[in-house]
């Protein structure tokens, strides 16, 4: 994804800079809108879990540091910042010194991301894996 | 080299060499918008269109099908076909990986309200993305990208809208009731929990007493 004849740092490594300030600004703002926002209706009416349910608590374990709360609730979206955020900055470097050893960006690395999401929302419904979905939500924060 | 010839004042002139014209286009006398020609033209050129006596190398492409005969190709600025010639496979399409991201993105949020907010530009960004690569000459990756994109958009802001609308729904209907509402939901889904539990209970249970 060479934006320019001379290798420089390419404008998708800007998404790691970007995802670790909104996660502070999450962790911020988090505790006073929580009590306001009303919690998922999807969820609570058809008990269907979206591929996002618990998204919201496993950023706010993931911004405090509580690993094991945060993979509990999302384990997706966890691994794909835990991961994701420093492969991403890896092949940003690698764009930009083109003999930095290791994966270069393909679009396979997308597809494995919507298809590992897209098995991993299923198998949550199923009561097997259980302990992929999220906590109940409780209702004092 | 060739001579080549101008035209100034409604008068032809000419012929010159190539370093004779240089010069007299660096000193002013030969405008960029002049008309030149040499043989092997296929017609009269501006001269800010004739590829090897531009002095910079960032060139603008042949007009109109006109192929001035000039050993020098204009650089390829496609950067998706620049990427391609260093990788040998053709390069994906920024505005697809674009759609997709943001298709996860919308399916990641689609039960809040957020996931619209990613979807349309997940759909808009497909869209594009589509058109532009059925318009392009060169190969450049990304079809399905876009295409799964779209449909991951379309998909979230599907639900994202089911939920918009059903909360919009319950607060007309309920009047402000809702949060009592929501609670009662809440019961309900912790109760759900707590059956699945117990029959997961169950289930281990059975399994323990048949060994």
């Amino acid at each position: 994804m060479l934006t320019e004849d001379k290798p420089g740092w390419p404008r998708f490594v800007l998404v790691v800079p970007l995802t670790i300030l909104l996660l502070v600004v999450f962790r911020f703002i988090y505790p006073s809108l929580a009590g306001s926002m009303p919690s998922c209706p999807l969820l609570s009416l058809t008990g269907f879990q979206c591929p996002g349910c618990g998204g919201t608590r496993a950023a706010d374990a993931l911004v405090h540091f509580r690993w094991i709360d945060a993979l509990g609730n999302h384990a997706w979206f966890v691994l794909v910042i835990l991961i994701g955020l420093p492969l991403i900055f890896w092949m940003a470097l690698k764009e930009k010194y083109s003999t930095f050893p290791g994966p270069r960006f393909h679009q396979n690395w997308l597809w494995f991301c919507l298809v590992s999401l897209i098995i991993f929302a299923v198998l949550r419904s199923m009561e097997s894996f259980q302990w992929l979905a999220p906590d109940p939500i409780k209702s004092e924060n | 080299m060739g001579e080549w010839y101008y035209g100034k004042g409604g008068q032809q002139e000419g012929p010159f060499d190539e370093a004779t014209l240089r010069q007299r286009v660096a000193s002013g006398q030969v405008n960029p918008t002049d008309l030149v020609w040499r043989e092997g033209m296929a017609e009269w050129l501006p001269l800010s269109q004739v590829a090897e006596l531009s002095s910079s190398s960032s060139v603008v492409a042949p007009s109109s099908g006109v192929v001035p005969a000039s050993p020098y190709a204009p650089p390829e600025t496609n950067p998706a076909v620049v990427a391609a010639s260093y990788t040998g496979a053709p390069a994906t399409s920024g505005l697809a990986i674009a759609s997709l991201v943001f298709g996860i993105l919308a399916l990641v949020s689609s039960c809040m309200y957020v996931g619209i907010i990613f979807g349309i530009p997940a759909v808009i960004c497909g869209h594009m993305a589509m058109k532009k690569i059925a318009g392009l000459q060169n190969p450049v990756g990304g079809k399905g990208l876009a295409l799964a994109g779209l449909i991951c958009g379309y998909i979230g802001s599907l639900l994202s809208l089911v939920t918009i609308g059903f909360v919009v729904f319950v607060l007309n209907a309920t009047d402000g009731g809702i949060q009592k509402i929501i609670e009662n939901m809440e019961r309900q889904q912790s109760e759900n929990q707590e059956r699945i539990e117990e029959s997961q209970r169950q289930v281990e249970d059975a399994g323990e007493n048949a060994h």
